[in-house]
């Protein structure tokens, strides 16, 4: 009887634990809220800022900054550093990328990141009752234009690549879609509904206004040559367009305020990604571009990437009348960059080759004022050997600038905006659709316009100018012909937008024959300098684009059919 | 105890009632003993198995004493033991046996308390009457173990009579009127007997040595313990004595190749984690087995909380149907360790010692400054002419030119620095400057260790204890690096009622240390190699020069960072413990409650302080802090039945229940920059850093519950043929409400063939038994809290935007950051175990081989989302499978020839492990072990885990028709030449500037190398581990050594990326300047020497994959026992000193530091990142002098 007690008093024990214990086994998530939670105008704003913000949270290879992909593959720059660093870049300086290459991972990551962010947060916009409807129309537009930024990045850089919209990301964790559809048309729509959706003046300066995406849908007429709709479209905004303060779109009088971060968001700027440096933390400065800083003594004391290339170096080589020598001649006697024995810190060879003053705000470079960090050092280029003697400038920061710190006290980042539009680029394709359809004196006005802005801004030394400079307005000979003003307009995007990422996809939507020629003259030229070059592949139409990363190939496996989901480009 | 048939003829004037209750008391002291050391496993089922024809009474009780804890007590007038009788016992209990014997006999028995059989004669017991009165002489003396504890309860009886008595709590006996030329005999239960002539003496002490432990042995088997030669299950009894004869900070260590089924890899930073696996790889996740320390199961592997000193018994469960009775935590097996307890009765102290001296071992073969800056010549010349650019070498450092000059200083130019071109002078030179730095040299010290361990210990009838106080202190070979840890233990256990025990075990170890632990391209062993040679560890105004000189890459003074972080430490304190109550609520029925902490805290502070030698200096200090706790708590009730039925049916059954929280617990830390006074370590706190860039963070450890209940039942028929049945039901707060419970069953069955009559004729085989099981076990530990729940979260970096463009103040964002996934439930392992285990001319040789296959059905993996699905943490779902089979196959050998005995033991483990499937998609891979040039483990379906994957190189271009000549095998390229690495089409191609470059394998034959073409390079999975040991021991001496060794596995030295290619501007190794390819050269292992070079290192190719076997002697060590008259005089009980020597040789093909390599990430899913060397903390030589005392 005792026994049968104990027993039954034990199990009678077991099931009280049971019971309770059962109860214990369900726990909230800790460090985190659910969707439930987000269902207002509050939690829309949540998540419409996590989207923007998927823009700052880019990697080296990721950055909409394109450091590699657009100035890079385009010429302007090489990798820099030691041969070994980042090898992910070596491919790129050759034109030899392989499909396993970690920065179009990175890349494609980036923007379906973002992308995913986007879709979410419309599905949680058009779910969510009671809210002013004013406020969701905004936002809607907003993600609208960032979802097409995103695509069209994507399709930049891989050519065919699937297409993930709201209504298939609300059905599916893990999208399956093949890369069969040019997806272009897809993109217009976003800008078009976005460009209807948005207003003049927007609730921050940081916000896509309705001008910002009409100059992203400009940008997309003009890769795909719709030069008529472009140039209807940029009159408009060049006529009345406004930044999302509401200030009318000019140039800013000094060139280059546009890399100053003390005079961010300014009537120049069209779209700039945010980059902000906290007291708390650095991690929405500008990581994608944290290694492009000269070396050891010089500016962030990192890692030396990114440096100028010889050809785009000497492009700035002007005539007698400040023009530049289109013809390619700027080869012929180059400025040499590397110390000239017995003189330290100064080379005179240097500052006497009369040059574009965009020169030195584009470049760092022997004997010129490196903004106020004095004089470049000749520690602060890595290895000549392998990256020639020049230092990237439009990104790094000015040492008294306040909004900079280093990652983990280490590559350094700062709260420089990243452009994607600034209205120079706008004014240039401006005259590029205006030449194309045949009116080459408004052409010649607006590369002018450019040029002549150019003008105001030299790097001082001393009280006197640090170099020869001069730069001269076209003459109208030099915009005789439509061939001759693409020409001149070709060479002054260099010019103007050189180190900003944009040269190669320049010379992608110029065709194959254009960037063929360019990048041969350019490889043919450094190799001469630098020996990594002599190495270098030639170029080939099916390098117009990128190779869809392996891994993603691979990851997303084979539709019902048997054919993998995604198909790589040719050749890759 | 084996004593005192004899001692009524001592108590002829008491009557036997009265000496029982004398008795009592000391067998109550004896069964607390006996408690402690083997948990008690008499009960009124004893059963035995006895064959006697014809024999005398007297070896009847002979016999039964030597199979059970029965004690027999007759008075040797009344019973006369020398009558003739017959057994034949199958499986009886001793009562059932005693009948039989008795039989006709006029004798009758009595169970007394405790075990004592009292043999009456039928009828009135009488009391014994007078006592053959001798006039002798009297003896008196004092009985010990080895260790010097007395020992009471020997029976001390004079050979040839009956005369005897059995020693007091104090282990002493007085022995009287005993004839002057007696011998006495010494006799105890587990010890050997000992004849001791008297002659002249009237004192006599006595050490007992054990006797090896055979079969009888009760092991702890989770919840409960069985005798060893009834278990079923797959169940490795380690032999915790051979694993003291390594002295090492965790016992983890101490295990390498002691076990089979077991692999060990140690790291050789102080105090540093130790990886323990049981039977190869189960999951892509946690591998690391559950530790079960006195019934408190805790995930933590971090070993080194847990002092070696205090272990008695570890026991290793490695398949299923021994381990499935901790279910849901058992899938990567379970090490149950029981901690030591008080033993005695008079309390015993000891103190054992060592101190050592660890010797850095032998670093990379790099190359001197001329040789480095030569070799850099010859690439950059090589570079023009492979090119054909005509390119003049130029170096910031050697000038420009076809030599190299080589100045008289090195400049460190540019940095702000310590000189001026005013300070150079002659007796200035940097006179390092021709042979250069060996930095790790520089960077690297003899480093000793010392370990003290007090134990105070004793038991009485009503109380046990032990206190343990350690202290080891050991020193890193690199420099300002060590680790300190203060321990403390406390074991009680107290017999309240008759019927009651309550008891506790606590540790609290506290530790301190500052080493690096981790595998990386930025700790200090990297940086060794890092650094150029012609770098001088000073300048000339004695600051730490460095890469900051021009041309020298990046590289960091190692030493400097060294001396800088040298104020740096963890700070760690574990508190482990539990507290039970066990209570007899029948008498085949136990109850029993225990309650169990884990409590971790840790503290760490560490300033990276300025470099301004560094190149890639950040010029600004840093100073980060962080603490943090984390309670795991185990609340667990059993209830054991035992009970033996109609003599052969033998019932053990358990239930229970197990409670678990873990993950409670919470953390911070905080950075500041822009310390004034970096030196002082006053001004360390974070109130002195500058405001800008702070970082402050907090955590949650997300909690994690887990509620089982479980049962047991062994059957055994006739002691031969054995069946256990476990069933344990989890929960787990992992997974959502719906696939919260797993059931996990095991069953096994063993035939104890030897037992059998057909059998019986071979004489040489002591015991034999086959067993198999098959059991299913489960897994949770994946690292989401909630993997259930889709989570939003904030994270400034990811989900904050400045929409104002303020430069510094960004709006805050939400983001969906984890999936979750409801349908998510457990993994499950099924395991199937066969094996035998035998023993045979007569204890000499013991063998155990087991062969198991291990499945693991619905592996949690990370859902392979593709880019598609945004950056949000992947819910973890069941869509693996894995697969393990292996060998443990392990034998002993031990002898005694004269006065030497010796001992050799092998055990070797294998395991083939296979992955089956990794997800829904085919195609899915997982990789590890990131490089700067990606991942370098693969996993995939079909292979084992963690492969090595990259380019296969078949050799080299040896010339242009060389590359011309190798053709693509199918598709639109067949015949034509095979493109080299990267390139796509035919004019890309300029064969010249491969000549002399790596031919990779064109995989899958299209005419093109590029990333379709990587391949399976090698495989981290050994295909076998084992130890040797062996030992010897000659009188007072005994000599041991430890082998340990591991065979066909891969390494991938990652290393070779800075050592062997252009790749930073470190140094480089000798065979880059002695096996580089030219033409014709015979026996070049790498390209041609070209500065332009960056395809040869772009990506992994099977140079870097080696060869890791190994076999290394893991220590050797004499000892020698002081003779007892010394160590007496000194006032000590017993005294044994010892020198060892450590890591004495490898013998291996490896050309990294140490074959021992572990994971690249040493975290959860680390198995991922397995084989790759980043240079880590090679194990050094060490040498050491030790001192076991016993006072």
């Amino acid at each position: 009887m005792k026994k049968i007690l104990s027993i039954i008093l034990f199990i009678a024990l077991i099931a009280v634990i049971t019971e309770s214990c059962d109860k214990q086994l369900e726990i909230r998530p800790q460090g985190s809220v659910d969707k439930v939670t987000l269902q207002d105008a509050r939690g829309i704003e949540l998540l419409v800022t996590s989207s923007y913000a998927s823009l700052t949270e880019n990697g080296r290879g990721a950055t909409p900054s394109n450091w590699s992909f657009g100035s890079i593959y385009g010429g302007d720059a090489n990798k820099g550093t030691d041969p070994g660093d980042t090898p992910e870049v070596n491919e790129f300086e050759v034109y030899n990328i392989l499909s396993n290459n970690g920065y179009c991972s990175e890349k494609w990551n980036f923007n379906y990141n973002g992308i995913k962010r986007v879709n979410h947060t419309i599905n949680v916009i058009n779910s969510v009752v009671g809210v002013d409807p004013t406020l969701k129309t905004k936002r809607l537009g907003e993600l609208k234009f960032l979802r097409g930024l995103f695509y069209f990045e994507l399709r930049r850089v891989f050519k065919m690549v699937p297409w993930v919209d709201e209504v298939l990301e609300a059905k599916e964790n893990n999208p399956k879609v093949k890369n069969d559809v040019e997806i272009l048309p897809n993109i217009e729509k976003d800008l078009t509904e976005a460009i209807a959706a948005l207003p003049d003046k927007q609730d921050n300066i940081g916000r896509v206004n309705k001008w910002a995406a009409k100059s992203l849908l400009a940008k997309l007429y003009i890769f795909q040559g719709k030069f008529d709709v472009a140039k209807v479209l940029l009159k408009d905004i060049v006529d009345n367009g406004v930044n999302a303060g509401g200030v009318k779109y000019s140039l800013v009088e000094k060139y280059s305020d546009n890399y100053n971060i003390s005079k961010e968001n300014n009537s120049e700027t069209v779209f700039a990604i945010q980059h902000s440096v906290d007291a708390t933390s650095g991690y929405n400065a500008n990581p994608g571009q944290s290694v492009n800083f000269p070396h050891n003594s010089g500016p962030g004391g990192c890692c030396g990437l990114f440096q100028p290339s010889n050809v785009f170096v000497n492009s700035f080589q002007v005539d007698a009348n400040g023009l530049p020598k289109l013809d390619g001649s700027y080869m012929n006697t180059i400025i040499p960059g590397n110390e000239i024995s017995g003189a330290r810190d100064v080379n005179d060879a240097d500052r006497t080759i009369p040059v574009d003053p965009r020169l030195d705000h584009s470049v760092g470079r022997r004997g010129i004022p490196y903004y106020d960090w004095g004089l470049p050092k000749t520690d602060w280029v890595r290895n000549p050997s392998n990256g020639g003697n020049f230092m990237p400038k439009k990104n790094v920061y000015r040492k008294n600038d306040v909004y900079t710190l280093k990652f983990d006290g280490w590559a350094p980042a700062s709260a420089l905006n990243t452009d994607i539009i600034r209205f120079a680029d706008v004014i240039l394709w401006y005259a590029e659709a205006c030449a194309e359809t045949g009116d080459l004196e408004i052409a010649r006005n607006n590369v002018n316009l450019v040029r002549a802005r150019a003008a105001n801004d030299v790097v001082m030394f001393n009280g006197v100018p640090a170099a020869n400079y001069h730069v001269g307005n076209y003459p109208a000979s030099y915009f005789d012909t439509k061939d001759n003003a693409m020409k001149a307009i070709r060479f002054e995007r260099k010019l103007e937008l050189g180190m900003e990422g944009h040269r190669f996809f320049d010379l992608q939507r110029w065709g194959f024959t254009v960037a063929k020629s360019e990048i041969d003259f350019y490889l043919a030229k450094e190799k001469v300098y630098i020996q990594k070059f002599a190495s270098a592949s030639a170029f080939a139409e099916y390098k117009m684009y990128f190779p869809i990363p392996n891994g993603q190939i691979l990851s997303m496996g084979n539709a019902e059919d048997g054919t993998p989901y995604l198909k790589q480009n040719t050749n890759y | 105890m084996k004593l005192n048939r004899n001692v009524l003829s001592f108590y002829k004037g008491g009557g036997l009632k009265k000496f029982l209750l004398i008795m009592k008391l000391t067998w109550a002291f004896i069964l607390i003993l006996n408690l402690q050391m083997s948990a008690s496993v008499w009960s009124q089922t004893t059963t035995m198995s006895l064959k006697l024809k014809n024999s005398t009474l007297q070896e009847l009780f002979t016999k039964i004493e030597k199979g059970s804890e029965y004690r027999f007590f007759y008075n040797n007038d009344e019973v006369d033991v020398n009558q003739r009788i017959s057994v034949d016992a199958e499986d009886k209990t001793i009562g059932v046996i005693l009948e039989t014997a008795l039989k006709g006999l006029p004798y009758s028995f009595k169970e007394s308390e405790n075990k004592l059989i009292v043999i009456e004669k039928n009828g009135e017991l009488t009391n014994p009457t007078g006592v053959n009165v001798q006039q002798g002489k009297k003896v008196t003396g004092k009985v010990t173990d080895q260790t010097g504890a007395s020992l009471p309860g020997v029976s001390v009886v004079v050979k040839g009579t009956t005369t005897g008595v059995i020693t007091d709590n104090g282990g002493n006996f007085t022995l009287a009127n005993i004839p002057e030329n007696a011998t006495l005999q010494f006799s105890f239960v587990g010890m050997k007997m000992q004849e001791i002539a008297i002659t002249d003496k009237t004192t006599v002490n006595l050490v007992m040595e054990d006797e090896t432990i055979g079969i009888e042995e009760v092991v702890a088997i989770g919840y409960g313990v069985q005798k060893k030669k009834d278990i079923t299950g797959s169940v490795t009894v380690v032999d915790v004595a051979k694993l003291k004869a390594t002295p090492a900070s965790n016992f983890g260590q101490q295990l390498q190749g002691k076990a089979a089924g077991v692999t060990v890899i140690a790291q050789g930073a102080p105090g540093s984690s130790t990886m323990v696996r049981i039977r190869g790889i189960g999951t892509v996740n946690n591998n690391g087995p559950l530790y079960v320390i006195d019934g408190v199961s805790t995930r933590s592997q971090d070993l080194n909380s847990i002092n070696p000193n205090d272990i008695e018994s570890i026991q290793i469960l490695k398949d299923a149907s021994s381990a499935s009775i901790y279910g849901a935590q058992a899938s990567n097996g379970v090490i149950i360790i029981t901690t030591k307890k008080g033993k005695s009765g008079t309390p015993k102290v000891t103190y054992d010692s060592y101190y050592s001296v660890a010797t850095p071992i032998q670093f990379y073969d790099l190359l001197n400054s001329r040789d480095r800056v030569n070799l850099e010549w010859t690439s950059k010349i090589n570079a023009g002419t492979i090119r054909g650019t005509t390119t003049v070498p130029t170096h910031p450092q050697f000038g420009t030119g076809l030599t190299p000059t080589f100045p008289k200083y090195i400049i460190p130019s540019g940095s702000n620095g310590p000189f001026t071109v005013k300070d150079w002078t002659e007796s200035n030179r940097i006179t390092e400057f021709s042979e250069g730095t060996n930095w790790y040299k520089k960077s690297t010290q003899n480093a000793p260790t010392q370990s003290h361990q007090m134990t105070v210990s004793g038991a009485n009838e009503v109380a046990s204890y032990l206190f343990g106080l350690n202290y080891f202190d050991q020193d890193g070979t690199f420099l300002y690096t060590y680790y300190k840890r203060y321990s403390a233990r406390l074991n009680t256990e107290f017999k309240v009622r008759k019927w009651l025990r309550i008891g506790e075990n606590l540790t609290l170890t506290f530790s301190k240390a500052n080493r690096f632990t981790d595998q990386s391209e930025g700790n200090v062993v990297s940086w060794s190699y890092r650094m150029a040679p012609w770098v001088p560890v000073y300048d000339i105004s004695g600051k730490f020069a460095g890469s900051k000189a021009n041309g020298a890459g990046n590289g960091r003074n190692p030493v400097a960072e060294l001396t800088r972080s040298k104020d740096n430490y963890n700070n760690d304190l574990r508190i482990f413990g539990n507290m039970f109550a066990e209570a007899d609520i029948l008498p085949e029925l136990k109850l029993r409650t225990n309650f169990g902490i884990d409590n971790t805290r840790n503290h760490y502070y560490n300033m990276v302080m300025n470099n301004p030698e560094f190149s890639e200096s950040s010029g600004v200090n840093q100073f980060n802090e962080g603490a943090g706790f984390n309670y795991r708590t185990v609340w667990t009730n059993t209830l054991n039945f035992d009970k033996l039925f109609n003599d052969v049916h033998r019932v053990k059954a358990m239930i229970g229940s197990e409670y678990i929280q873990d993950g409670v617990g919470r953390g911070m830390s905080a950075t500041r920059y822009s310390y004034l006074f970096e030196d002082n370590i006053n001004t360390w706190t974070l109130s002195n850093g500058g405001t800008k860039d702070m970082s402050n963070s907090s955590y949650w450890n997300n909690k994690v519950t887990m509620f089982g209940l479980f049962g047991r039942l062994d059957y055994a028929y006739n002691n031969r043929y054995l069946l256990t049945a476990i069933v344990r039901r989890d929960g787990v707060s992992r997974f959502s409400s719906s696939n919260r419970y797993g059931v996990f069953p095991s069953i096994s069955a063993g035939w104890r063939i030897s037992q059998e009559n057909f059998m019986k004729s071979l004489t040489w085989l002591d015991d034999l038994k086959i067993r198999a099981g098959y059991g299913v076990t489960g897994n949770s530990e994946i690292p989401r809290a909630s993997n259930w729940a889709t989570e939003y979260a904030t994270d400034a970096g990811s989900t904050n935007y400045d929409f104002n463009g303020t430069q510094s103040t960004a709006y805050t964002g939400f983001m969906l950051n984890k999936f979750g996934n409801p349908d998510t439930k457990w993994e499950s392992t099924q395991m199937l175990n066969v094996g035998f285990d035998a023993t045979f001319f007569k204890g000499m040789f013991d063998a155990n081989v087991e062969y198991y296959v291990r499945k693991t059905s619905d592996m949690l993996v990370m859902d392979n989302y593709s880019a598609l699905a945004g950056s949000g943490q992947r819910p973890y779902v069941n869509l693996g499978d894995m697969e393990n089979r292996g060998w443990d196959f392990a034998i002993n050998h031990q002898h005694k020839i004269g006065k030497v005995g010796y001992n050799v033991g092998l055990n070797i483990s294998t395991y083939k492990n296979k992955v089956v499937k990794l997800n829904s998609s085919d195609g899915t891979r997982f990789w590890g072990g990131a490089t700067r040039f990606g991942s370098v483990n693969m996993t995939q379906k079909g292979s084992p885990v963690a492969m090595f994957y990259g380019y296969q190189i078949l050799g080299f271009y040896e010339s242009t028709t060389d590359v011309s000549n190798y053709k693509g095998a199918s598709g639109a390229r067949k015949g034509l030449t095979v493109l080299p690495l990267g390139l796509g089409t035919d004019a890309e191609l300029i064969a010249s500037q491969w000549v002399g470059k790596y031919r990779y394998q064109d995989v899958n034959g299209d005419g093109k190398i590029n990333a379709d073409d990587k391949t399976v390079i090698g495989n981290p999975n050994p295909d076998f581990t084992g130890g040797i040991n062996l030992g010897l021991n000659y009188g007072n001496f005994d000599l041991s050594a430890y082998f340990y060794g591991s065979y066909g596995n891969d390494i991938f030295n990652y290393v070779k990326y800075w050592t062997d290619f252009q790749s930073f501007e470190g140094n480089r190794s000798t065979t880059m300047r002695d096996k580089s390819w030219e033409p014709g050269k015979v026996g070049a292992v790498l390209p041609i020497l070209d500065y332009q070079d960056n395809k040869s290192n772009s990506d992994a190719n099977s140079y870097y994959v080696e060869d890791g076997s190994f076999l290394r002697l893991q220590t050797m060590s004499l000892g020698y026992k002081l003779p007892k008259n010394i160590v007496n005089k000194a006032g000590f009980e017993s005294c044994r000193v010892y020198l060892q020597g450590s890591n004495l040789f490898t013998l291996t093909k490896y050309s990294g530091l140490d074959p021992e390599v572990s994971n690249q990430d040493l975290g959860d899913s680390g198995d991922l990142t397995k084989g790759v060397d980043w240079g880590r903390w090679p194990m050094s030589k060490q040498f050491l002098i030790g001192i076991n005392l016993v006072f």
